[in-house]
């Protein structure tokens, strides 16, 4: 499961359309959150224009 | 036991916002669905601006009108409004940039400043209050809004049409409205994504400067860079507060550290001096898969609207008139019983006629805009802007704009053919290629939502 880190998440939900999966959302503060749906295919790392999703 | 509606819209974005108001506000049981928790906080990176108003410019077959006394903004032929409760500022002038500091300017700011309203080509908003404003309109006028929420699908039912989302609460309508962005799931999910052209995985990221030393405080700036071997834009936009603006730097390219770019423009090129004692926070940011427009939006009683039609052609304008008019047939659909595509086709139309087969709009144009960094180096770019110095009309037309410039090119061209042939050959490769051809490396990097 890939990890994020919100310090750096502006969470302009980018990665929530993308994913092909449906494991992302946006927490209660609004930044990204992933569920156990996550299947590592690594397209959010590549979507994040802030580089806060990571392996 | 599911919600039943008259019109689900998902997405409170400009385009959903203002189709769920216009919903409201004619009557229709409507829900509203935000992934986000907070509506009015903007957490996609954009100009935001609202475009084109210079006098004589149309968009769509329309012209929008801004009253700061009432704070109404209004598509005139249309008769579709909103009240916006903000801070505006005019915008005289659009100038372009190349890294090494050459300009091409459409319009003059100090001349235009002294006309006043009239003169400008575009006003700056403040995006959380135009998001605010509206959201107030959408409750007031009975919308139920459920944010923190996202839609996982949408499928045909009998009457309508059902949308499942991640709480495990579905709803059901007689219509719904996709304004779920560039990287719409429902424009997916409804298979428009299969056929058309996938151009590239575009990133942004928006921050707001305080005391930038740009040359003058209404102008709008565009720089066009190469930089790894792509197109990188950066956008310096007034924000309708003292000393304020918006920036955004866009990378056609997904691949492409935007932060390294940011220091690169900011620290190591001639503009880098805009940038010295200036306060800039990064606020948001955005990932668009770049698609060609669509021709019909409209599939199993949903209707596209927005940035799921036309990725960015649109702007704010585009985003808020297709919701409108999107809501409003609707309506009419809804009040003659009659909850078909046939009921709806006053929105087919519209975006038949004014857009898809204007023949005053050539389709996925926009692209030319993203593609000046891989058809040249920056010293190209440099030596093109050097050749351009004359003012242009002022305006920030995004499908003008760039006509103007080919024209003013015709007297210099022959200079051009003789010293640097290869910077028409580009020229006429964004004139005449398609986008994809162009975008060939760009689309490899990117993450198409087919």
């Amino acid at each position: 499961m890939v990890k994020i880190d919100i310090k750096m998440c502006t969470g302009c939900g980018g990665c929530v359309n993308i994913c092909p999966v449906c494991a992302l959302s946006l927490s209660k503060d609004d930044n990204a959150t992933i569920n156990d749906k996550c299947n590592d295919c690594e397209i959010c790392i590549r979507a994040c224009p802030v580089n806060c999703i990571s392996k | 036991m599911a919600n039943q509606y008259d019109l689900i819209v998902v997405g409170a974005g400009y385009a959903g916002l203002m189709a769920a108001k216009t919903a409201g506000e004619n009557g229709l049981k409507t829900a509203l669905i935000e992934m986000k928790h907070d509506i009015t906080k903007p957490r996609r990176a954009d100009c935001q601006t609202l475009l084109p108003m210079a006098e004589g410019e149309d968009y769509l077959e329309d012209t929008v009108n801004y009253d700061p006394k009432t704070g109404i903004i209004k598509f005139v032929k249309n008769d579709l409004s909103f009240k916006y409760d903000g801070p505006y500022r005019n915008i005289y002038a659009f100038h372009f940039y190349s890294v090494d500091g050459e300009i091409v300017k459409f319009g003059e700011p100090s001349e235009r400043r002294k006309l006043g309203d009239k003169g400008r080509i575009s006003i700056a908003l403040d995006k959380s209050k135009v998001l605010s404003s509206l959201l107030k309109q959408a409750k007031a006028a009975g919308v139920e809004v459920f944010p923190g929420t996202v839609v996982t699908d949408v499928s045909k039912i009998d009457g309508g049409v059902k949308v499942t989302t991640n709480l495990g609460k579905d709803f059901t309508g007689t219509f719904a409205i996709a304004a779920d962005g560039a990287n719409s799931r429902i424009a997916q999910i409804l298979g428009f994504n299969k056929d058309r052209g996938y151009y590239s995985s575009m990133n942004v990221v928006g921050y707001y400067s305080k005391d930038l030393k740009v040359p003058d405080p209404d102008t709008a700036y565009y720089i066009g860079a190469q930089y790894e071997k792509t197109s990188l834009i950066t956008a310096i936009v007034p924000r309708p507060y003292e000393k304020e603006h918006v920036v955004v730097f866009i990378s056609v390219d997904c691949q492409v550290d935007l932060l390294k770019f940011y220091k690169y423009l900011t620290e190591e090129t001639k503009l880098s001096s805009w940038f010295k004692g200036a306060k800039s926070e990064l606020v948001n940011s955005s990932c668009n898969n770049m698609w060609s427009t669509i021709e019909k939006p409209y599939k199993d009683n949903v209707l596209l609207v927005g940035d799921v039609i036309w990725c960015q052609e649109s702007e704010n304008f585009g985003a808020l008139y297709s919701g409108g008019m999107s809501a409003r047939a609707v309506a009419t659909a809804i009040k003659n019983n009659n909850p078909t595509e046939e009921g709806i086709k006053s929105y087919l139309h519209w975006w038949d006629k004014s857009f898809y087969n204007n023949p005053k709009y050539r389709r996925d144009m926009i692209m030319d805009n993203y593609m000046l960094g891989i058809v040249m180096s920056n010293e190209e770019i440099s030596y093109l802007f050097s050749k351009l110095n004359t003012t242009l009309k002022a305006s920030m037309h995004p499908y003008t704009l760039l006509k103007d410039l080919g024209e003013a090119l015709g007297p210099v061209v022959p200079e051009i053919q003789k010293e640097k042939p290869q910077i028409l050959a580009g020229l006429g490769r964004i004139q005449q290629e398609n986008p994809a051809e162009i975008l060939k490396n760009e689309a490899a990097a990117g993450f198409p939502n087919r």
